[in-house]
């Protein structure tokens, strides 16, 4: 049942539903994920990149099975996840793990950095108090807390944001599983950590062939760590390749707006300017007279290539420009003619 | 002269295991206009220094030495009388995560109005939500949600309502901490050109710290590098990346990635900053500093003037 995919998104669609309650007479539903389908391959680290309510964060806990998809099916290494249970269950947690945002709230603060990076191997079996110490060890070293008997006493709290999130990536691969999602692994960190942490993964996935999901909101750091992204919006996927095609030559209204807004330093005077953006949004595009009844671009309010005719009343589907390039809109940008001048690649990203 | 002129800086907290020096003899000058942005890791001592400048250090955080020189007056010496008149009529602030600041149960003209009549007592009524409007045209919020609350606000809302909040009582100068933190790319990219374009129309002077240095890039002309408490490298921020000399500014600036051209491995800075109670005698990035000399773990380090106002605070640059 093993191909070239570690893990598929089919269709998958997830809707969030709040309850009417005594401050809102009827119930709302918000769709974070409409009809994703993308697949990761093995050994790859692909790069989810989107900004808040893009719906990055919901598809990352629905593949560790922290929620449950409304419609649509994943799969891991050809598995359907979604009717899991019992001992395949157990498996399937052995071999999906997930690093967190926020260092200073997914470590037990009651519990040493021994105990955080054992407890995975005692809760699946692995290894014996013989052996334990030393794996837990061994780990530590590979995530640069060295030397690893200095900090196996220690509690998150005596430890920097650096630091405990070495710890998090420790207790997810001691495992060595083989899908890890990291959901914005770096966004509490300083930039000169966030580099750290960056290397980091890209030593484990070289030394465990560990394929990586990694979420984030800067463009910068996904062109850095993966190999292939997905740049999201409102649910939806608008732009799926490889990252150095993406960055080089984006084809979607959107992904240009990303880039165009990236803090940068250097020499950046001749960096090419898409302009996609309009300065207010267009009103009016409301949802039609019953909610959801009308289709249209989610990105076109604030679309300054989009035409409303077509863009604002159909949904546009994804669709390969080229071979592994695809796209969902209907006036992707022409190739652009910019020649990548000298002083481009002097100019620094903020990540 | 120049608008704020810090000299010899220097500032302590109290803690159970002793002084924390925070700030350790920090100089350096900013013109009327100017915009100075302060950057740095956490801890080193940006944000008490940000504090400082509008006396609001905490109750276990003192000046030890040094002088803040605004306008000509030893800020230091003020009494909290003498400072409520220069808050927010003078120098205000933009604190860290600001927009979580606003009070969720007023509206958000309202709390803009309050911080205007707390510093003009003065000020009537009618002139102050005049004020108001005329802030929210200026920072870009339209003047119909004046009368929103802060939930009905957008993140980018927010931000601007705390600007807008910042700018009311027309202060010279503005400390703006980690003002985009939290904030979505394509936001943070309009409310730090909205901020750039404010100081230019306004002749703002501005002092931007973050520990992010291409953000504080898109914003200042000059940049000061923090670390440790220290300030290791000063200057015109073309020069300090055209030819950056102090090895931590160095660092630093290999932590950021490209866009194009070779996808080369970061060379981040290995280590941590030192502990600040018991700093080392000598340099105090000696420990991770790639070329370190023999003397600099011993000797303190001196100013070593790099151009005509850019300089670095190290004995083994040159």
């Amino acid at each position: 049942m093993t191909g070239e995919h570690i893990v598929e998104f089919e269709g998958v669609t997830k809707i969030y539903k709040s309850k009417a309650s005594l401050f809102s007479r009827s119930s709302e539903e918000v769709v974070a994920l409409r009809d994703l389908t993308l697949n990761i391959r093995k050994g790859e680290i692909f790069g989810l990149v989107g900004e808040s309510g893009s719906g990055k964060t919901t598809a990352g806990r629905l593949l560790v099975k922290l929620e449950e998809p409304t419609e649509g099916v994943i799969k891991l290494d050809g598995t359907d996840i979604t009717k899991l249970k019992g001992g395949r269950l157990k498996e399937f947690r052995r071999n999906v793990q997930m690093i967190f945002q926020d260092p200073y709230q997914s470590l037990n603060p009651q519990v040493s950095i021994f105990e955080a990076v054992c407890e995975p191997l005692v809760i699946h079996g692995i290894g014996n108090s013989g052996n334990r110490k030393e794996m837990v060890e061994e780990m530590l070293a590979l995530v640069g807390l060295s030397p690893p008997e200095d900090f196996l006493a220690r509690y998150p709290h005596q430890l920097s944001g650096g630091q405990r999130q070495r710890v998090a990536i420790a207790r997810a691969m001691i495992l060595k599983p083989t899908m890890v999602v990291a959901d914005e692994p770096t966004s509490m960190l300083d930039a000169s950590i966030s580099a750290q942490i960056f290397n980091i993964l890209l030593d484990m996935r070289e030394r465990f062939q560990v394929s990586i999901l990694f979420i984030t909101h800067s463009l910068a750091a996904a062109r850095y760590l993966c190999d292939r992204l997905g740049v999201i919006y409102k649910g939806s996927l608008m732009e799926l390749g490889p990252s150095g095609v993406i960055i080089a030559e984006p084809r979607h209204p959107y992904t240009q707006a990303l880039i165009d807004a990236l803090p940068k330093f250097g020499q950046c005077g001749s960096v090419f300017h898409y302009g996609t953006l309009l300065a207010e949004e267009r009103r009016g595009i409301e949802d039609g007279e019953g909610k959801g009844t009308k289709e249209f671009c989610p990105f076109f309010p604030r679309c300054r290539p989009a035409r409303a005719e077509k863009c604002a009343n159909a949904m546009p589907r994804l669709e390969n420009l080229s071979p592994g390039h695809a796209i969902r809109c209907f006036f992707p940008a022409r190739p652009s003619l910019q020649v990548e001048t000298a002083g481009s690649s002097k100019c620094y990203y903020g990540i | 002269m120049a608008l704020l002129e810090i000299e010899g800086l220097s500032i302590g907290y109290g803690t159970r295991n002793g002084l924390l020096r925070a700030v350790e003899d920090v100089s350096f000058t900013l013109e009327a206009g100017g915009s100075l942005g302060l950057v740095g890791e956490s801890g080193c001592g940006k944000t008490t220094l940000g504090m400082a400048l509008m006396g609001l250090l905490p109750p276990n955080g003192k000046i030890m030495a040094g002088k803040i020189l605004f306008e000509g007056q030893d800020l230091k010496e003020s009494t909290e009388e003498q400072w409520r008149k220069i808050r927010w009529r003078k120098i205000s602030m933009i604190f860290q995560a600001a927009m979580n600041a606003l009070n969720p149960v007023h509206r958000v003209g309202d709390q803009i109005a309050e911080a205007i009549s707390t510093h003009r007592p003065e000020m009537p009524e009618r002139e102050i939500m005049e004020r108001v409007a005329e802030l929210y045209r200026l920072v870009g919020i339209p003047v119909e949600r004046i009368k929103d609350y802060p939930h009905q606000y957008s993140g980018g809302m927010r931000q601007r309502a705390i600007i807008a909040m910042a700018l009311a009582c027309n202060p010279r100068l503005i400390i703006a901490d980690e003002p985009t933190t939290a904030l979505d790319v394509i936001v943070q990219d309009q409310i730090l050109k909205e901020i750039k374009k404010l100081q230019e129309k306004l002749g703002l002077s501005i002092i931007f710290i973050s520990h992010d240095i291409s953000i504080v890039a898109e914003v200042c002309e000059d940049i000061g590098v923090m670390y440790a408490g220290q300030l290791v490298e000063w200057g015109p921020k073309e020069a300090v990346f055209e030819n950056p000399v102090h090895p931590y500014t160095k660092a630093l600036l290999a932590s950021y990635p490209t866009l194009m051209g070779e996808r080369e491995r970061l060379r981040p800075i290995p280590g941590e900053p030192p502990n600040l109670v018991s700093p080392p005698p000598g340099c105090r990035f000696c420990d991770r500093c790639p070329s370190a000399g023999k003397s600099c773990k011993s000797q303190a380090p001196v100013w070593a003037q790099v151009g005509p106002r850019h300089k670095a605070l190290c004995n083994a640059c040159s």
